[in-house]
């Protein structure tokens, strides 16, 4: 079940470049001690970082694997490399970046993204950020969008300090340990109270090593009133051994402050990844998800939305794809404090090939978060017979005064559609992926166009070969 | 004392929900009942008929020590359990078997019963359990019905507040037979309640409409599965709830279709109706399909009496404690419409 399966399909996200030894500096696989402490020292560390690494190690060393979800026995530390550093610099021009680098980049769409549709790109290849830019009238609004190592060096260290996995404790599960011990990459967003950032900021993780682990943290405050778009994307070439992801994103987002973050993950299908995004709403606060998950061998990932001020809000619109040799289990958790907060999920899971797709939420209202209201709803599309679909949503309410309401669906393709749209000319093959599409567009339907169009060619190429 | 480990979700979620389990104070030891640790050894060949071999995928099925004859609350029910009463019904008919227990205070109540339908047969089982004082109730029901057979099963309880009633339940559905199963939690702050329909036959049906009222600081815990196996099988589970006062409930149910159920519909809904500032109402409806070509669906609804309603009833000189009394009534009453009268 553990075993990474070769699976011949064509994907524009599976090219892979050959990392030449002295382009890279690398430590040696598996989790000790002397390990962190190299990590840290390459990292120009501030000493309380390096402390929090080596907590963190002790944690994961004293916590067990979870036994509730897929299996991850495939999975060795012992093998996996946590650190591997391109050897040149974070630049802000393109043409600056190492040619190969930068040519996986360009087949990514990146560069072009970022001339047509972007405030900002932070681009991370293995386990360090090598280029980012951010535009001045979004700067000129005070917004900060860096690395992370620039912001927990510079004159954001109190910031990130204060802030830098107190949302996600180490002590959460044991890939938040592990992630604490070895995390490196990542972005660090600040929106001043009232900044308004029309369009989106990305960040966009390219994982190239075999046998390697990317750990970035993603730490984003939105300050008072508000409001940014933040995208996501990650991608890796498929090798026939474990790779893996325990990134972090830690969202605080201010008094009546808006967020909207949009990924759309697309892991090589030998990538475990057991991701955590978690967010914090404040008074009025509205925290926006947007979700598509595609790639990986196993996935555990449910972001998380803790309404702790009155009145706050938030949304997950979240469509999941598990073909062959696939076991996503996705979901999200909301955890209502404040009083008249309010939250709505819904989401989308396709099976397909084999594939084992699993929904799993929770819902909860807190004594004090009274007049608060929730809604779940949750489809699911079995393609074929040999796949498994399964939705496992929890709720927990202590207050009489919320309303909660959950809807779970699970069915197939109808014949009556298919057979419709052949007779008008289209492929079986064609009319499925069109059904598809039609079923994961609450998702698409939020996405930048650019980002939209993919994410259907994704659907496509996953019906297609899938 | 001894503990008991009951209600076992299908497949595992989060262990800090605490929702994968229940663990329950039973009277006495477990273990020494005559269903053995081995497990349900009855004294008939029905329910010792193996089940399907399951695929085995980690963290889903099968999870718990393996049962013959599933029930509810589970393998350890079957060790607790006293003496094996078994009906063979052969016969068709209109009135049903009836069986009334008056508990007494100090009760400690176990009973077993196998019920055997024979094929085409048409019957009904009633279960109705009162109580004085302090006590426990621990009752299990496994049915197996042959093709074309139809059987109703209805259990009431309305045990003292100070009882412990573990009320488990499990059925095999054979060709185009049909089970329905109506139950009412009214009474003993302490309930266990589980069932577990196996549907092996081809349109076989099932259908279990349950009603609850919790109040002060009672518990209720359910484990509800309904398993399809069988081509064009199908299920309805409706729950009808109030929590009053601290009154704590925890509803498992599942929608399970496996390989083979082709066309195979489900159905499961939940409305609670919340009436105690300090309730708690916990869910977890799951449905799991390994299956194509099947229809499920679930639909939970949690809330107080709205304003608009409140406001209306009020303003036909119906004041908010009467409403409510109305409101429960009502809840109940979708269930024991079920009943056919005469029986309660």
């Amino acid at each position: 079940m553990s075993d990474i399966k070769e699976v011949k399909e064509p994907s524009i996200y599976d090219f892979r470049d050959e990392e030449r030894d002295e382009d890279f500096y690398k430590v040696d696989a598996g989790l000790t001690e002397d390990i962190i402490r190299e990590i840290s020292k390459e990292k120009h560390d501030p000493e309380w970082m390096l402390e929090f690494r080596l907590n963190a190690l002790k944690v994961y060393k004293e916590m067990e694997i979870p036994d509730w979800g897929p299996p991850i026995d495939g999975l060795d530390l012992n093998n996996i490399v946590t650190y591997v550093k391109p050897k040149t610099k974070m630049v802000g021009s393109w043409d600056e970046v190492p040619a190969d680098i930068k040519n996986a980049f360009e087949k990514l769409g990146i560069p072009q993204a970022e001339r047509e549709a972007l405030a900002g790109v932070g681009a991370q290849y293995d386990s360090e950020i090598v280029y980012h830019n951010v535009k001045k009238e979004v700067e000129d609004q005070g917004v900060v969008y860096t690395d992370m190592e620039s912001a927990i060096t510079g004159k954001y260290e109190q910031m990130v300090k204060d802030h830098f996995m107190k949302l996600v404790p180490v002590n959460d599960h044991k890939f938040a340990a592990l992630h604490g011990a070895v995390w490196s990459g990542g972005s660090f967003v600040y929106a001043p109270p009232g900044a308004k950032v029309e369009i989106p900021l990305q960040s966009y993780f390219r994982l190239n090593a075999p046998g390697a682990g990317q750990f970035e943290h993603t730490l984003i405050i939105v300050d008072e009133g508000a409001d940014v778009h933040f995208i996501e994307g990650c991608s890796a070439p498929k090798y026939n051994i474990a790779n893996l992801h325990a990134g972090c994103v830690e969202l605080f987002v201010g008094k009546n402050a808006h967020l909207r973050y949009s990924t759309i993950e697309n892991w090589s299908k030998n990538m475990y990844n057991l991701n955590t995004k978690r967010a914090i709403c404040e008074e009025g606060g509205t925290i926006e998800w947007i979700s598509g998950s595609f790639g990986s061998h196993v996935s555990y990932l449910y972001p998380t939305s803790i309404l702790k001020g009155d009145h706050s809000h938030s949304e997950f619109t979240g469509v999941t794809f598990a073909g062959a040799t696939q076991n996503l289990d996705t979901g999200a958790k909301v955890i209502h404090i404040g009083k008249h907060t309010s939250s709505f999920i819904d989401t989308k899971s396709i099976t397909k090939g084999g594939g084992i797709n699993t929904y799993r939420s929770s819902v909860e209202i807190r004594p004090t978060a009274l007049y608060s209201k929730a809604s779940v709803n949750c489809g699911s599309l079995m393609i074929d017979s040999e796949s498994r679909s399964d939705t496992v949503p929890a709720m927990d309410i202590r207050t009489d005064t919320a309303d909660v309401g959950h809807e779970a669906k699970i069915g197939r393709i109808s014949d009556d559609a298919v057979f419709y749209m052949m007779s008008r000319g289209m492929s079986e093959a064609a009319a499925k992926a069109m059904i598809v599409s039609g079923f994961a567009s609450p998702v698409s339907k939020e996405l930048p166009l650019e980002y939209a169009a993919e994410m259907n060619n994704l659907i496509k190429l996953e019906m297609e070969t899938g | 004392m001894s503990e008991m480990h009951l209600n076992h979700l299908p497949v595992l979620t989060w262990n800090k929900l605490k929702m994968n389990e229940s663990i329950a104070e039973v009277k006495g030891n477990h273990g020494d009942g005559p269903c053995g640790p081995s497990g349900p050894q009855g004294p008939s060949p029905w329910f010792s008929e193996e089940s399907p071999e399951e695929k085995v995928i980690a963290c889903k099925i099968p999870m718990y020590r393996e049962q013959a004859f599933p029930t509810g609350l589970g393998a350890e029910m079957d060790e607790y359990l006293g003496a094996v009463e078994v009906l063979e019904i052969n016969e068709s008919s209109k009135e049903p078997v009836k069986q009334e227990y008056k508990l007494e205070d100090g009760a400690d109540f176990r009973k077993a019963i196998y019920i055997h339908v024979e094929k085409g047969v048409e019957a009904s089982f009633v279960q109705i359990f009162t109580g004085e004082g302090k006590g426990q109730a621990a009752v299990s029901v496994k049915v197996y019905l042959e093709e074309d057979a139809k059987f109703h099963l209805i259990r009431i309880q309305k045990l003292a507040k100070d009882y412990t009633y573990l009320d488990d339940m499990g059925c095999r559905l054979m060709d185009r037979a049909k089970m329905d199963y109506t139950s009412v939690q009214l009474g003993a702050g302490t309930v266990y309640a589980g069932a577990y329909a196996d549907q092996w036959g081809y349109e076989s049906e099932f259908r279990a409409d349950v009603a609850y009222v919790g109040e002060k600081d009672s518990l209720l815990d359910f484990n509800y599965v309904d398993t399809f196996r069988g081509r064009k099988s199908k299920g309805v589970m409706r729950f009808e709830g109030v929590l009053k006062d601290n009154a704590r409930k925890i509803m498992r149910d599942t929608l399970d279709f496996r390989n083979g159920a082709v066309d195979a519909e489900g159905d499961e809904e939940e409305n609670v109706l919340t009436l105690g500032k300090d309730m708690v109402n916990r869910a977890i409806p799951m449905i799991l399909g390994e299956e194509e070509k099947i229809s499920g669906r679930h639909a939970h609804t949690s809330g107080k009496l709205s304003p608009d309603m409140l406001f209306y009833m009020e303003s036909r000189g119906i004041n908010a404690a009467e409403a409510e009394k109305l409101m429960i009534d009502a809840k109940l009453k979708r269930v024991t419409d079920r009943i056919p009268e005469g029986i309660i």
